[in-house]
């Protein structure tokens, strides 16, 4: 029924915390975590076996195009999916528990306390019949007992550290008559309240203007360092996910194509996708004054996939990539990628 | 290799899924599926929606009832026998009989004739006033927009009663007076129902491009347009007409309709009110009678609601 | 917020108005002439003559809506032909009964209402949810009056522990008024109960599938404060908007349950005007409860204001 999972598939990509130099545990250890959409037969796979770590402080980035399953990695990581989405596998590893293994009333204490996350569209996440101070007070109290008058001062201290002026006054105001750059702010300042040991950020720019984007990048990038948090931060540019997060993961049809520290990735991308990625971003066609899209459309595979996901749209495509699912393969320390004619080492069972 | 395009079922079982980024997108280079024919489909639907096809069923049922009554009623309605006056339920009388000794199972199936054909004809006039007033309205948008608008509001704030009764009172209580009580209070309605799908409508490509091609108002309106709105519409005469009924059933009740001894269902349970306490089985058939014709209606009305919103699928 | 709530009232004004021009002219257009109903047979031309004098019914059309409204601003509204009383006196006898009804049916049905609509919404496709939409589905096909007769058949003669027909006031005796009006408010009150259980449940379900109700949820606030806090107030802005048009349907229903438990309300007021031809008294109370009605109206658009701070900012003025 379910993919056939072996670590040794997935290699070292699936990198221990040896390999990558640190001695600790890791804060979040991701094994071969596979969403579907739908009923068995005619299910639809929107993660199929992603498997990452992510270090203390580390900031990791998740890139791919809309569609790619990246929010609904991050929604399962939280387990706020609803059916028809379900989890067919995997492991979720968050100071040493599986969360996918938790109640429902213990995953109440993880969220916003010790994971939280940051929406895409600052204007339809608040409520808008509350007041702003409403909801960050309602986020501090889920999780501490303390008064009304203490949560709020809290709050006032919160709007300060994201950079919002008249804090108390913009405390009483709704949503809609703050501009979405500030809601977005405020909303950062209700993720961060708690000081979560890992804040996730779905897109928080995407739907801002470009001179917001960044401002709040730069918000964040400063809250991570003085909070010391760890970050996932999900966006579909290549650039900005550079500029923030130590290692990237990139994405197409809900599995990581490629995973390597950012500078590898921007530098020397070896996945045909990342390569197109990189290759599309203004700045490199610049030269060229060409901008060079990747032909066709992210597709959405079902339960059995006997080929690479990217066959439809590669451009260095052979025979043998239709025939075989390939695995996710070591590329060198720090890197790893999913491609037959990349990978070091032949998978003996790669095979579906 | 299993690509979206061979999902099994047709195109109407897209799985209903939300995945939180953008639409979903097919390989181009596989075949597109050879779509069903259009009969193929409407009988898969019907299969798929029981109720839907029970609630028409019903309503074909009494309406062919209605049709044929002299041929399926065991007596004559109106005939009265005072030696058996307010019977209960027997062999000889399935329904009992009134307050006069006549068979309630005949008057009741005679009563659909009434209750079809007022709330019908209730239910004609306000489609054909209702409706392209409405899209009319829509369309031009304006001045005969903003007028219209406010008569109906300003009928809308009259309590549907009140307006039959002022209408009785003006031309006397009969059927011809529910006729058009029910239809006023329905063409507003109807109207503003008509008018939304019409603003939803308006914004349409094909409506540009028949403007362009300079096609006449009442072309677009009616051609191009009525169609598209079709679902809508068709959800509101479903479920109008059973309103209709219930109210229909209500003013004959109050005795501001079709007067005593026609066999008319609200008619029939006003005298029975009368003889609760002695003979309660006067109330119940017509009383029963009803509510299966307008629960025949909402079924059928929810079943083309359901139909038109692909969000509302059962399974998922 | 000011200005908006002036122009809603002067739109309220202006439709009272334009009904009451209705209401006038409907009755100005019944055939027939009451002071002939009146003398019957006997009387003489001249007699008639002076009858119609004294009722200033030989003025034109104009001048008699003209008087007539002038009267109506002042709270006079004539004098009921049947009773000889005054046409506000007898509105203001019968109002207290229609009133009360009408207050314990919308008790009735916003305690079915809201617990049903919101599980169903909730939970959606449970055993819950079908149970609470059959039933709506069910109770909005049953014709409310034959509920009524069902139910006096159940309780008035199998097991008679409520009053059928009648009314007593609470100044005379409070139990009994109480008890009278079980029967009645609770038909009427399922009746409403059934539009307003599916309505709140589609905006319930409309309200779970907003990007707050997710991160609320993100938050880590237990799933029953999510619903609470969250959902509920906002599924209960559209609900209380559709409150005000179920009105519609409250006063047409309360005349058939005054009718079918024999309460002297408005309902039965009207009716027996009806019957008797009473039309001032007929007159009277359509322009009385149709400005009840764009009354109540207007208050609910003030109520959405205060519930929804997006549309009570709008309303002021904006630098």
């Amino acid at each position: 029924m379910a993919k056939r999972t072996s670590r040794q598939e997935y290699g070292s990509a699936h990198w221990s915390a040896a390999e990558s130099g640190r001695p600790e545990a890791p804060l979040l250890d991701v094994r071969d975590l596979t969403v579907a959409y739908g009923a068995d037969d005619q299910a639809v796979v929107a993660v199929r076996a992603v498997s990452f770590t992510l270090q203390h402080g580390a900031v990791l980035g998740l890139v791919g195009e809309s569609g790619c399953g990246k929010t609904t990695t991050a929604l399962t990581l939280l387990r706020l999916l609803r059916p028809p989405a379900r989890v067919v596998q995997g492991q979720i590893g968050f100071r040493g528990a599986d969360l996918l293994l938790q109640s429902d009333r213990d995953m109440e204490q993880v969220r916003g306390n010790r994971i939280s996350l940051i929406f895409q569209n600052p204007m339809t996440s608040l409520n808008p019949t509350y007041t702003i101070g409403a909801q960050i007070v309602e986020a501090i109290r889920a999780h501490r007992r303390i008064g009304g008058a203490e949560a709020w001062a809290r709050a006032t201290e919160l709007m300060t550290m994201v950079g919002i002026p008249d804090g108390p006054e913009r405390l009483r105001a709704y949503p809609h008559e703050l501009s979405g750059g500030q809601r977005q702010r405020a909303i950062i300042a209700m993720a961060i309240a708690l000081e979560p040991d890992l804040v996730i950020a779905d897109e928080p720019t995407t739907a801002l203007d470009v001179t917001i984007q960044a401002q709040i990048l730069w918000l964040l990038t400063d809250l991570k360092n003085r909070l010391g948090m760890s970050m996932i931060y999900i966006t579909h540019d290549l650039n900005v996910a550079a500029s923030i997060c130590d290692h990237i993961a990139v994405i197409y049809a809900g599995e990581i194509v490629e995973i390597a520290a950012a500078r590898q990735i921007l530098g020397n991308p070896s996945h045909p996708y990342t390569r197109g990625l990189v290759a599309s971003l203004p700045e490199t066609s610049w030269r060229e004054r060409m901008v060079h899209p990747i032909k066709g459309h992210p597709p959405i595979y079902g339960r059995t996939l006997t080929h690479c996901p990217f066959a439809p749209r590669c451009a260095e495509v052979i025979d043998r990539c239709w025939q075989e699912h390939p695995a996710l393969l070591p590329l060198g320390a720090e890197h790893a990628v999913r491609c037959i004619r990349r990978g070091e080492r032949e998978a003996d069972d790669g095979v579906h | 290799m299993t690509l979206r395009g061979e999902d099994t079922n047709g195109p109407e079982a897209a799985p209903a899924m939300a995945l939180a980024e953008g639409p979903l997108f097919t390989d181009d280079s596989l075949p597109i599926r050879p779509t069903r024919s259009g009969l193929a489909r409407a009988l898969t639907t019907l299969r798929r929606w029981p109720s839907f096809t029970m609630g028409l069923a019903v309503v074909v049922l009494i309406v062919l009832a209605a049709a044929g009554a002299p041929l399926i009623s065991p007596y004559d309605p109106n005939v009265p026998n005072f030696a058996q006056v307010l019977q209960g339920p027997s062999w000889q009388h399935l329904f009992g009989t009134d307050d006069l000794g006549r068979d309630m199972l005949t008057r009741v199936i005679y009563g659909a004739r009434y209750s079809l054909g007022i709330s019908g004809t209730a239910v004609g006039l306000a489609t054909l006033i209702g409706i392209p007033l409405g899209l009319f309205a829509g369309y031009v948008g304006g001045v005969f927009d903003a007028v219209v608008g406010r008569v109906s509001d300003a009928l809308f704030a009259f309590p549907a009663v009140l307006m039959a009764i002022a209408i009785a009172a003006m031309l006397g209580p009969s059927a011809r007076s529910a006729v058009i009580a029910l239809a006023l209070i329905a063409i507003p309605e109807f109207s503003r129902v008509a008018r939304g799908a019409m603003l939803v409508e308006r914004e349409g490509t094909y409506v540009e491009v028949s403007r362009t091609l300079g096609s006449s108002w009442a072309f677009i309106i009616f051609r191009a347009i009525l169609p598209n709105a079709l679902g809508p519409l068709l959800v509101l005469i479903s479920l109008g007409f059973a309103n209709i009924v219930l109210n229909e059933a209500a003013l004959t009740f109050l005795g501001l309709g079709a007067q005593p001894p026609v066999p008319e269902w609200g008619a029939m349970l006003s005298v029975a009110r009368r003889y609760i306490v002695s003979a309660p089985y006067f109330a119940l058939f017509p009383g029963l009678a009803i509510c299966l014709l307008v629960f025949a209606f909402n079924l059928v009305g929810d079943g083309v609601r359901d139909l038109m919103d692909p969000r509302q699928r059962r399974r998922s | 917020m000011a200005r908006f709530l002036l122009r809603r009232c002067g739109q309220g004004i202006a439709t009272i108005f334009l009904i009451s021009l209705i209401v006038f002219l409907v009755v100005y257009f019944i055939p027939g002439d009451p002071v002939t109903v009146m003398l019957g047979a006997q009387g003489t031309p001249a007699e008639a003559a002076t009858l119609r004098h004294e009722f200033g019914l030989d003025q034109p059309l104009f001048v008699r809506y003209g008087l007539w409204l002038w009267h109506a601003l002042h709270l006079d509204l004539g004098t009921s032909v049947l009773l000889g009383k005054s046409v506000v006196g007898e509105v203001l006898d019968a109002l207290p009964v229609t009133l009360e009804l009408a207050f314990f049916a919308i008790l009735i049905a916003l305690l079915i209402a809201l617990p049903a609509g919101v599980a169903a919404g909730v939970r959606q496709n449970s055993w819950v949810d079908f149970l609470a939409r059959g039933v709506a589905f069910g109770g909005q096909s049953i014709p409310g009056f034959w509920l009524g007769l069902m139910l006096i058949w159940i309780f008035g003669v199998r097991w008679p522990i409520f009053p059928t027909y009648g009314f007593t006031p609470p100044s005379e005796d409070i139990g009994q008024n109480l008890r009278c009006m079980v029967l009645p408010a609770f038909t009427l009150g399922v009746y409403l109960a059934a539009p307003l259980t599916r309505y709140l449940r589609a905006s319930v379900i409309r309200t779970l599938s907003e990007d707050y109700i997710l991160m609320a949820r993100s938050k880590g606030i237990t799933a029953r404060q999510v619903i609470l806090r969250h959902v509920v107030r906002n599924s209960l802005i559209p609900f209380v908007t559709q409150l005000g048009l179920q009105l519609a349907y409250l006063i047409g229903g309360a005349v058939v349950i005054e009718q079918v438990f024999s309460l002297p309300g408005i309902g039965q007021l009207a009716l027996i005007a009806f019957q008797n031809r009473d039309y001032p008294v007929i007159q009277g109370v359509i322009l009385l409860v149709a400005t009840g009605f764009v009354a109540i109206n207007v208050a609910i658009d003030v109520l959405y204001m205060a519930l929804d701070p997006r549309i009570r900012l709008q309303g002021s003025a904006q630098p």
